[in-house]
């Protein structure tokens, strides 16, 4: 876009220009009108929670977007009690899912880099039974899972139940496939001359790795870093599953003690929950978003 | 050392990790040398303890990644060893876990291995019998300063007490071992008792007699106790009418410490004094040798004392272990009780010769098949065995071959209307990845524009839906969607008139429409996200060169971004194809697969997906677990997706060539 | 070549250097505990109690919270392995899964057992034995709003005069709420008009081969409602939360509902009384009863320790109060039960006279969906009631002969 197309007629130039500015503008309207119909999609249920947020009444339903009286009992519930550690719950994720997250990018990433650029043996055999373990359904291997963990538990204690080392063990085996997979589709996408001419240069896998190509794939990095951590905070089964000590828990674990009652749930606190819990996503996100959106520098391509 | 400078040289080298260089090598050596040292530890405890499976997991591993650190064919595998290692740990077990699961029948009734079960009929106080004539006993346990131990029995049936020891036969309680032998009670007397060669000492001259001692003892467990006369009506605490002049005893011996109203008795021979007090409901009586009587129980008999609940709590473990009075016909200390005692025996003994129980009584056979025990009636008479139960329960897990299988494929519930259910399965999960992967996309583009301001907040704000957990997300579009009283219909009904607005609820396609609708919210900013990561790995000279090369917005579109774009998130479809195929939450926390299919012979509803409507079936609701049936299913499942993303993977196959060629 | 092995070497040796000294067994030394799972909204009250405990009989109470809903699930995969509480808190209708699987320890309370409700104790007995200690009986009650409904209705006859009433002078938009596919809420009124779910037998329990879902009263019942919602004194697509939503914000006159409800009614500051649920043609309404209380494990280190705690600490006058105290639910234990003067629970009480175990019985697995489908498909105005009643009776029998023929297989 800010190349411009050469044209010696000066004043036909300016036409042009203005032409094309006029239009520019226009276009951008348009799309900002698209953009705030999103985030209209977006936010309005957001809005609603945070209504339920401050609303007095426990109910999910028959809410408006605005509240029919505020009222900051619900976060006070969920601050002030020693025995829901609502601040402990939420530091466990944080330090859980960003463990996951670093861990789970880097080892996917080397996996990732191997598929992409080596052609051996069994290479499509493995990227197949990678993706296939992948999509096996899930939801029953909870019991196997917890007996692994427990046996594993037996001896070394800081990676068994009721460890927030063996939790990360779990999420790390979960994540490893989808990362891999989707990394190994953005080493695909950058060519691979960049990196065969800088073999013939005499350089070793390891110096076009991580000279190379992983500032090539710094915005992915990012992406993949993002989902592991959201997909391990938002996780409650394995959690709940693992960790039974309250101070141990992670956030979605404790919240959902509060609606876990068939008939006394706490909406009100829950929601309360659910948004300050959304808050460290939303951070990560804004620190890592330099990363995916301005990943592409000249420096990076030209290695 | 010379030797391995030499061949790390080359980027294909065995230790061309670290380029080559003798310190990486080193490093590189000593990181295997650990990891090998922590194996060799972790294995050989795993082969002491027989834990063959994780052994096994832990020597593949082990020998994975020492082959690719030290082998030059398998140098690609050094790369994603750690990946692979942790799967095969983590993710490859459960996973075989489940597909085993699916050919045994691990459920409800079955949930436990055999030697469990073996223990829980031998053990389960529901499997036992008393020999006839005989009772339970309520039991309270005394020792000795040797460390034997009493029981104090009360017999359940007949309401008498009794005494048992380790070594002595069970004899009913004599009133010198209950302590209350020369003991009178009076019927609303006062002083309540007379005593046998003890008189009573009034409020005053009881005062004055305990005026003249230091202290009174008597022993275990009231101890030292304080006695006072009360002078005026002020002293009288809460809740007691007590006369001026009455003796108050403050005991220690109950859960809390409470007073008494006390009568003195001096011995007839001598100066001891017998302590009697009543609160109402509670009477005590201590005697100067140390005896002391609470509500009728003695605390002492003998060399033994009553132990405390601190000291009770403690040997827990230890007393069920003992037997008390004969010793081939013992009574033994009940563990599944507080208190209860008895001469019972477990009715069902295991025989590992036959690999059976035999009932004790009777002397049938119980034999396992498909995991429980059941009665061989051959083996007994046959009005014994309509007196005996049918089957032991619990029963074990075992391989049952096929038979979840069979069920799958002949029971006519879940056929019903199977095909509606699959085709709807296949519609959800791609329009879910279609409409979520177009509008991510268009996001992703529109937000890619440098001249639109303020990008960065826009993504961020658009990313919030996926930051909160799904379920509660679900929950909160239920609401909004609520037919009566949602915000969206009642919005809409100001626009179309009330009535007019969609049936969340009860109209089949709104219905659809609606969980579409969720759908998208849920999984659009993910694919925004990975679109706006995948656009920026596409190198900007590409499009230099494209845009020299004449081709205009859409074209560069059509054919540069989608293609690359594909290459790299085309997987990811794929793996959200796979994972809404068996989107359960969504659907279940909707409307759980309403509005109900009528007149159809099983329930079944017209958004119900495959997964939500086999477990409907396999386990209604609030119903037993079938976890063997339920794999079966998964796995039924599973094939289906791998199909599908075999089927789809060759795509991919596909767009890995363009990418090369690009 | 050649350096390769000494690599090897090299590893081996380092490894067989290591691994001794790392080997050292597992050390479980630990003071005498006893773990019990409990809910949000109890563990409260049990952390508070825990301290009482352990003074008096030196043991730790380790309370860990798990979601009620999740205590079941959890507590079938933790216990065999060892892992799961020595006691937790549930509801009757459980056992009878936990106990075919041989995961709880029956319950002996001795001379205790005079001291609870009896119909507690039978919710809690699975074939002759028992299996928990109750300490809360619930069952549902009659909610209306005073201002709209001054007097309690007697009959349902009556339920749908005042609705006709009110609604057809517009003071409300409907008269009486319900949920749309809950069978838990519609059984009293089934019972009302003589719908049964399964025979009962005093004594005997539930005799799952009469199926009573499409029985006349249950019919009866089903039209009456049809009715209410055709003429729109009633209306569809309610689930608990939104019909909560409607008689809270005073849009509903009446419902039925539980004293778990009473909190959040009150909180809304709408004004209501709750009494007696309304007879029908065929007598009182039978609303289920709900019990809940404390379960043993068959996995427990200590199952001695577990009673203990049960029979001695927990069946007390001092720790049935503060259990009530901290959650007012209707106790089981008698002796609290008749000190206690709240209205609310004496009304509660009255429908709980009449009523009725909720099924423990396996068959119940296949009962809630078809039934809860029918009275969806009825309210939607889809089936009318006989149809859709005769439809889900049929599919309940035909799961039930489906799940005999297997266990006949089996053994």
């Amino acid at each position: 876009m800010s190349s411009v197309a050469t044209t010696t007629d000066r004043q036909g130039r300016t036409a042009i220009q203005r032409e094309r500015r006029r239009q520019r503008q226009r276009q951008l309207a348009v799309r900002i009108v698209l953009l705030l119909l999103a985030l209209a999609y977006a936010l309005f249920p957001i809005i609603w929670i945070a209504s339920a947020s401050v609303d007095p009444r426990n109910s999910l339903v028959n809410l408006g977007l605005i509240p029919r009286g505020a009222t900051l009992k619900n976060y006070e519930t969920l601050l002030n009690n020693s025995i829901h550690p609502f601040t402990r719950w939420l530091w466990n994720s944080i330090k859980v899912s960003t463990i996951t997250m670093v861990l789970s990018v880097l080892v996917s990433t080397f996996a990732a880099y191997s598929f992409s650029r080596f052609r051996f043996r069994g290479r499509d055999a493995t990227l197949l039974t990678v993706f296939l373990i992948q999509v096996f359904p899930n939801s029953l291997t909870i019991v196997a899972t917890f007996l692994l963990i427990q046996e594993i538990g037996n001896y070394i204690p800081s990676f068994g139940l009721n460890s927030h080392g063996g939790l990360i063990l779990v999420y790390l085996g979960g994540a490893l496939g989808i990362n891999t997979w989707l990394m190994k589709g953005f080493f695909d996408s950058v060519p691979r001359d960049l990196d065969e001419s800088a073999m013939i240069d005499g350089a070793s896998h390891w110096r076009i790795f991580w000279q190379i190509l992983f500032p090539l794939v710094r915005p992915i990095l990012a992406v993949v870093g993002i989902l592991t951590f959201i997909a391990t905070y938002n996780d409650y089964i394995i959690a709940l599953t693992l960790l039974k000590n309250t101070q141990q828990q992670t956030l979605a674990v404790g919240l959902n003690l509060f609606v876990g009652e068939q008939f006394s749930q706490q909406w009100g606190v829950f929601a309360a929950g659910a948004l300050l819990g959304a808050l460290p996503v939303v951070v990560l996100y804004l620190l890592m978003q330099d990363y995916i959106v301005g990943g592409l520098t000249a420096g990076a391509v030209k290695g | 050392m010379n030797a391995v400078k030499k061949t790390g040289r080359g980027s294909d080298g065995p230790l061309a990790l670290f380029s080559g260089s003798v310190t990486g090598s080193l490093l590189l050596l000593g990181g295997l040398a650990l990891i090998d040292a922590f194996a060799l530890w972790f294995l050989i405890r795993l082969i002491d303890d027989r834990v063959w499976f994780l052994a096994l997991a832990v020597l593949v591993v082990t020998i994975g990644v020492n082959a690719a650190f030290l082998s030059r064919k398998l140098y690609p595998f050094r790369w994603f060893s750690p990946g692979l290692s942790l799967m095969v740990l983590m993710v490859a077990y459960p996973t075989l876990f489940t597909i085993y699961t699916a050919f045994t029948n691990y459920s409800t009734g079955n949930l436990l291995n055999k030697t469990q079960v073996i223990e829980r009929i031998e053990t389960k106080p529901e499997y036992r019998y008393l020999p006839d004539g005989e009772q339970y006993y309520d039991a309270i346990p005394f020792r000795n300063e040797d460390g034997k131990y009493l029981l104090w029995l009360v017999g359940r049936s007949d309401r008498q007490a009794y005494i048992v020891t380790e070594d002595d036969e069970i004899e009913p309680v004599t009133p010198e071992q209950a302590g209350i032998e020369g003991v009178e009670w009076v019927e609303d007397g006062d002083p309540p008792i007379r005593v046998e060669g003890y008189e009573y000492l009034p409020p005053e001259d009881a005062a004055a007699v305990l005026a003249e001692r230091d202290t009174l003892d008597y022993g275990y467990p009231v101890g030292e106790v304080s006695i006072r006369l009360i002078d005026g009506p002020a002293e009288v605490p809460a809740g007691y009418a007590l006369d001026p002049g009455t003796l108050l005893f403050v005991d220690n011996t109950g859960r809390r410490p409470k007073e008494y109203q006390a009568y003195l008795f001096r011995a007839a021979d001598g100066d001891d004094l017998l302590l009697y007090a009543v609160d109402g409901r509670d009477t005590l009586l201590a005697r100067p040798d140390g005896r002391v009587v609470i509500n009728g129980q003695p605390y002492t008999i003998g060399g033994y004392r009553m132990l405390s609940n601190r000291e009770r709590t403690a040997i827990t473990q230890v007393l069920p272990t003992l037997t008390f009075g004969e010793r081939d016909d013992p009574i033994y200390i009940d563990p599944f009780s507080a208190s209860r005692a008895g001469r019972f025996r477990p009715r069902f003994l295991y025989d590992e010769r036959q690999d059976a129980f035999v009932e004790q009584e009777t002397g049938a056979i119980y034999r396992p098949v498909k995991g429980t025990f059941t009665l061989d009636r051959a083996s007994v008479s046959v009005e014994a065995a309509d007196e005996l139960p049918a089957t032991l329960s619990p029963g074990y897990y075992v391989v049952v071959g096929l038979d979840n299988f069979e069920r799958l494929l002949t029971d006519q519930r879940l056929r019903g209307p199977f095909v509606r259910v699959f085709l709807w399965t296949i519609a959800h999960a791609f329009l879910t990845v279609l409409l979520t992967f177009s509008l991510g996309l268009a996001l992703a583009l529109l937000l890619n524009d440098r001249l639109i301001p303020a990008r960065k907040i826009w993504r961020s704000l658009i990313l919030i839906p996926y930051a909160i957990p799904a379920f509660i997300s679900t929950l909160v579009w239920r609401g909004l969607l609520n037919p009566r009283l949602g915000l969206i219909n009642d919005t809409l009904e100001r626009i179309v008139g009330a009535g007019n607005a969609p049936g969340w609820y009860s109209d089949p396609m709104w219905a659809k429409i609606g969980i579409l609708l969720i759908q998208l919210w849920l999984g659009f900013p993910y694919m925004m996200l990975i679109c706006t990561g995948a656009l920026q790995s596409i190198p900007q000279d590409m499009y230099e060169a494209a845009q020299v090369d004449g081709a205009n917005a859409f074209q560069r579109f059509r054919h540069l971004t989608l293609p690359l774009l594909l290459v790299a998130v085309g997987p990811l479809l794929i793996a959200s194809f796979a994972y809404n195929f068996n989107n359960f939450t969504v659907i279940e926390l909707f409307n759980e697969g309403g509005p109900p299919i009528a007149n159809s012979s099983v329930p079944a509803g017209h958004t119900d997906i495959l997964i939500t409507y086999t477990y409907e079936q396999a386990f209604g609701s609030g119903g037993g677990t079938n976890y063997a049936f339920a794999s079966a299913i998964t796995l039924v499942i599973f094939l289906l997706v791998a199909a599908i993303t075999i089927f789809n993977y060759r795509f991919t196959r596909s767009w890995e060539e363009t990418s090369r060629n690009v | 070549m050649k350096h390769r092995s000494w690599i090897l070497v090299t590893i081996v040796l380092i490894a067989m250097v290591v691994a001794p000294v790392a080997y050292r067994p597992a050390v479980q030394a630990q003071g005498q505990t006893l773990t019990i799972w409990v809910d949000l909204n109890r563990a409260p009250i049990l952390e508070g109690l825990a301290p009482d405990f352990a003074d008096e009989y030196g043991v730790e109470v380790v309370i860990q919270q798990v979601g009620f809903g999740d205590i079941r699930d959890q507590f079938i995969v933790a216990a065999p392995a060892g892992e799961g509480p020595d006691i937790f808190i549930g509801a009757h209708d459980w056992i009878g899964e936990l106990v075919a699987s041989g995961l709880l320890a029956p319950i002996d309370l001795g001379a205790n057992e005079e001291n609870f409700l009896p119909a507690a104790i039978d919710a809690f007995t699975y074939e002759g034995d028992l299996y928990g200690m109750p300490y809360s009986v619930e069952s549902l009650g009659f909610f209306r709003n005073p201002e709209l409904v001054p007097d309690a209705p007697e009959t349902w006859d009556d339920v749908r005069a005042i609705s006709e009433e009110l609604v057809g002078a517009g003071t409300v938009p409907y008269g009486y709420v319900i949920q749309e596919n809950d069978p838990f809420h519609v059984f009293p009124l089934m019972t009302a008009f003589g719908g049964y779910v399964f025979a009962f037998e005093e004594g005997v329990g539930y005799d799952p081969q009469d199926v009573g879902i499409d029985s006349e009263g249950a019919i009866a019942a089903f039209e009456w409602l049809d009715g209410m919602v055709e003429d729109g004194l009633t209306p569809d697509g309610l689930d608990y939360d939104s019909m909560h939503a409607l008689f809270e914000s005073g849009d509903a006159a009446m419902m039925v509902s539980g004293p778990w409800a009473v909190e959040r009614v009150s909180a809304s500051g709408v004004p209501f009384e709750i009494s007696r649920i309304p007879d029908g043609p065929a007598g009182p309404a039978r609303p289920f009863l709900s019990v809940q209380g404390f379960m043993v494990s068959a996995f427990s280190d200590d199952p001695q320790l577990a009673q203990i705690f049960l029979n001695e600490f927990v069946a007390t006058d001092e720790t049935m109060l503060a259990l009530y105290e901290g959650e007012p639910r209707p106790p089981a234990w008698a002796p609290i039960l008749e000190e206690i003067e709240d209205p609310l629970l004496i009304a509660f009480g009255e429908s709980a006279a009449n009523g009725m175990p909720m099924p423990a019985i396996p068959e119940m697995s296949a009962v809630w969906s078809a039934w809860g489908s029918a009275m969806q498909l009825v309210i939607q105005q889809q089936l009318e009631p006989a149809e859709a009643l005769m439809d889900a009776a049929e599919q309940i029998r035909a799961a039930i002969a489906a799940e005999q023929e297997e266990t006949t297989e089996g053994s």
